[in-house]
């Protein structure tokens, strides 16, 4: 063909044209839906019996690992009776929420009909209903956040990646701390925490337990509307005045939940839709295997259970003949689906340790709690944790499965392999949907007895300029996954479902403390958001003393 | 990883300069692929074949942009790769009427040698041109973008991107032209 030689011809140009003029591979596909559905057992691990009853074991184990005596609380029941704990649990929500903190305040009550019309604009000109714009001089303030939680999962997509918005989430939330730096005169440094899950735990419980001032706040994890991936949740919120709780990008479900006593101790770890656990498959090796079965058939059909899954592991091991690796792995993603790796045993260089294993606390989830032990005490082996590379072999194409969150899975998309999705199998057809845990996010505020007025309207100017950030999820989930322009809307039903059955544990957290162990920002990347937050940090450590 | 660091593999053969080459650059190799082929394995196979020759190639070559080296390297697998297919049919779609395009525009590449002009000559005219007026043209004639999706790309209507491309093309032709080039 003549023609190709023009081509070619053309070809010859420099290549700082060429790198110009790239678009990144992007396939329109449908949005997927936005917001995430509340299933039954959802409801139930929201609800207040279940909520009271994770309420005291957090209490408890407060009070155990830190040696204060709870009984001395006039707001703590002295026995884990979820039922009656809840009444009162209830009585002093209201205290809290409508008598101590809502109502009275007139500036506040002036403005909540008018935040709930600002959150229904999709851009305004940037101006807090109540909070007027201000100067603090420059005044540092800090956050810490996990490693491998504020969109970090992201963080090593290509570059031609970034128009799909697999950095978007990340960008979006640095924009508005910029944002709220801007609006209020402050200077705030991000604290990167080396151990994202093990550290922050103990920053809630020891905090929690202490009383001193020196309040942390802790933020984790709700849905892509509000701190981007972070939901806000204070500790104790109620002090903090500028924090307007009718709001509807303030979740007040959520914060009633863990009130006590008319104070909220508690952080709370909700579900976080691109964490959720589940299963990335890798499609062009599995084609190869010896099985007839398509994955996607088998989830929609309800067959998806564990003997399924262990089945299908037999029939691809031919493949390339490990399958220990393959059993290893449905192990792995079986205990994450019951949230036993989630909530393993903390140990932290305070020498603290707590267990954070709570499958056993629900009914609802104690089969695949048994399971996973069957599969312990077997001769099965728990293979080595995402995090420390075992995910190498898969995207290497040795592997047909593995368990994962949904970060890596966007991530692995990028690599430009084939990868699917699948939710966690059930633990058998008796049961009525599957099931998948978030893996927790959180994120601390610093907020002391002099910087109090100004915590809170960070934390309020965060979540307010978050109102309208879920785009950049469906737009991160939409640009990775748009990319395959094969099985593109399987894969988004399977993500669907994932979304609608992941459930939070219940996990609550007490927060007011600040362990030693945060790492002083990101040492080894050159890239932008590491230079900011390096920056910051010196800024905000000047600032505070930190 | 760094560029550097990739190419640095490569200079140590270091197979792991190949993981790394598609896990940076993987997607955007067989996006160039695709551009070319329209069909997933052969452009998962070219892109394959790119780190093969690019392993081949460094040492001795250290290339200054790796980004545009790789696509390069894609792009004229592809373009082995869909002469070799079309000996046997035709695709029949928008790519095609691309190539034709080009032809409008440039001379009989069978009178261009290796050390004719016309390459600098190229880079002068694009750097005569606006940025957006030359992202299309070289999306359209480099990385054989289709017209709806430059039009989806840079804001503008599938129409308005054909004319203007057919506008560029007119003024390649009497740029060239001018300079002595039969079109």
């Amino acid at each position: 063909m003549k023609e190709m030689a023009y081509f070619e011809l053309f070809g010859r140009i420099s290549d700082r044209f060429v790198t110009e003029a790239l678009i990144p591979a992007v396939v329109p596909v449908p949005a997927p839906q936005k917001g995430f559905k509340q299933t039954p057992l959802g409801k139930f691990l929201t609800g207040p019996a279940f909520i009271a009853t994770v309420s005291v074991l957090a209490a408890a184990a407060v009070a155990i690992a830190i040696g204060f005596g709870l009984a001395g609380r006039d707001d703590t029941p002295n026995a884990p009776d979820g039922s009656a704990f809840e009444s009162g649990l209830t009585d002093s929500r209201e205290d809290s929420l409508d008598t101590e903190h809502m109502e009275g305040d007139a500036t506040r009550e002036e403005s909540d009909s008018e935040t709930e019309n600002s959150t229904e604009r999709t851009d305004d000109s940037g101006e807090h209903p109540y909070i007027a714009r201000k100067d603090y001089n420059g005044q540092g303030f800090g956050i810490i956040y996990g490693k491998n939680l504020m969109g970090e999962g992201f963080s090593y997509l290509p570059e031609d990646m970034v128009f799909a918005g697999a950095t978007a989430l990340n960008a979006d939330l640095y924009e508005r701390i910029q944002m709220t730096e801007d609006y209020l005169g402050v200077s705030i440094g991000l604290w990167e925490q080396e151990d994202e899950e093990a550290l922050m735990h103990n920053v809630g419980l020891m905090s929690g337990a202490s009383e001193n001032d020196n309040y942390l706040i802790v933020a984790s994890g709700q849905s892509m509307s509000r701190l981007g991936s972070f939901e806000l949740f204070l500790t104790p919120w109620e002090s903090l005045e500028a924090i307007n709780t009718k709001a509807d990008y303030w979740d007040t479900a959520l914060m009633t939940t863990h009130t006590q006593g008319g104070h909220s101790y508690i952080a709370y770890s909700s579900f976080i839709p691109p964490n959720a656990y589940a299963i990335a498959y890798n499609k062009s090796l599995y084609a190869t295997a010896p099985t007839q079965r398509d994955l996607y058939d088998l989830v929609e059909s309800g067959d998806w259970t564990v003997e399924t899954l262990m089945a299908v592991l037999g029939e691809t091991a031919p493949i390339n003949g490990r399958l220990s690796t393959h059993d290893n792995a449905s192990v792995s993603a079986y205990l994450s689906a019951m949230g036993f790796s989630v909530l393993g045993t903390v140990e932290t260089d305070t020498g603290y340790t707590q267990s954070f294993n709570i499958a056993d606390r629900q009914e609802s989830m104690k089969p695949l709690f048994l399971r996973a032990m069957e599969l312990i005490s077997s001769d099965f082996v728990l293979r080595e944790s995402l995090e420390n590379g075992s995910e190498t072999p898969f995207i290497e194409q040795g592997e047909v499965l593995m368990d994962t969150r949904l970060t890596r899975e966007l991530a692995y998309r990028a690599y430009g392999k084939s990868f699917g999705v699948l939710p966690l199998p059930k633990y058998d057809k008796a049961q009525s949907e599957y099931l998948s845990v978030h893996a927790n996010a959180y994120m601390g505020l610093w907020c002391g007895e002099e910087n109090r007025q100004m915590c809170g309207e960070v934390a309020e100017l965060l979540a307010y300029f978050s109102r309208n950030s879920h785009e950049d999820y469906n737009r991160a989930v939409m640009g990775v996954y748009g990319k395959d322009d094969s099985g593109v809307q399987r894969d988004l039903a399977m993500l669907r479902i994932i979304h609608d059955t992941t459930h939070d544990m219940g996990m609550s957290y007490v927060s007011q403390w600040i362990v030693p162990g945060l790492r002083e920002g990101r040492s080894e990347s050159t890239s932008s958001e590491t230079s900011m937050i390096r920056s910051a940090l010196r800024t905000a450590r000047k600032a505070t003393g930190w | 990883m760094q560029d550097e660091q990739i190419i640095n593999l490569y200079w140590a053969r270091d197979e792991q300069a190949i993981v790394e080459s598609d896990r940076a650059y993987g997607t955007l190799c067989h996006s160039v692929a695709m551009n070319i082929l329209s069909d997933r394995m052969d452009a998962e196979e070219c892109v394959n074949d790119t780190w093969l020759k690019s392993w081949n190639a460094m040492p001795p070559d250290r290339p200054s942009n790796l980004r545009a080296f790789f696509c390069r390297i894609t792009r004229n697998l592809s373009i082995d790769r869909y002469r070799a297919r079309h000996m046997t049919k035709s695709r029949g779609d928008g790519f095609e009427v691309a190539l034709h395009e080009l032809a409008e525009c440039l001379p009989d590449p069978a009178s261009v040698g290796d050390n004719d002009p016309l390459p600098a000559l190229l880079d002068e005219f694009l750097d005569s041109l606006k940025p957006t007026p030359r992202k299309l043209l070289v999306g359209r004639y480099w990385h054989a973008y289709s017209v709806n999706q430059l039009a989806e790309t840079y804001g503008m209507t599938p129409n308005h991107v054909s004319v203007t491309l057919k506008r560029l093309r007119e003024s390649l032709r009497d740029f060239l032209t001018e300079r002595g080039y039969r079109i």
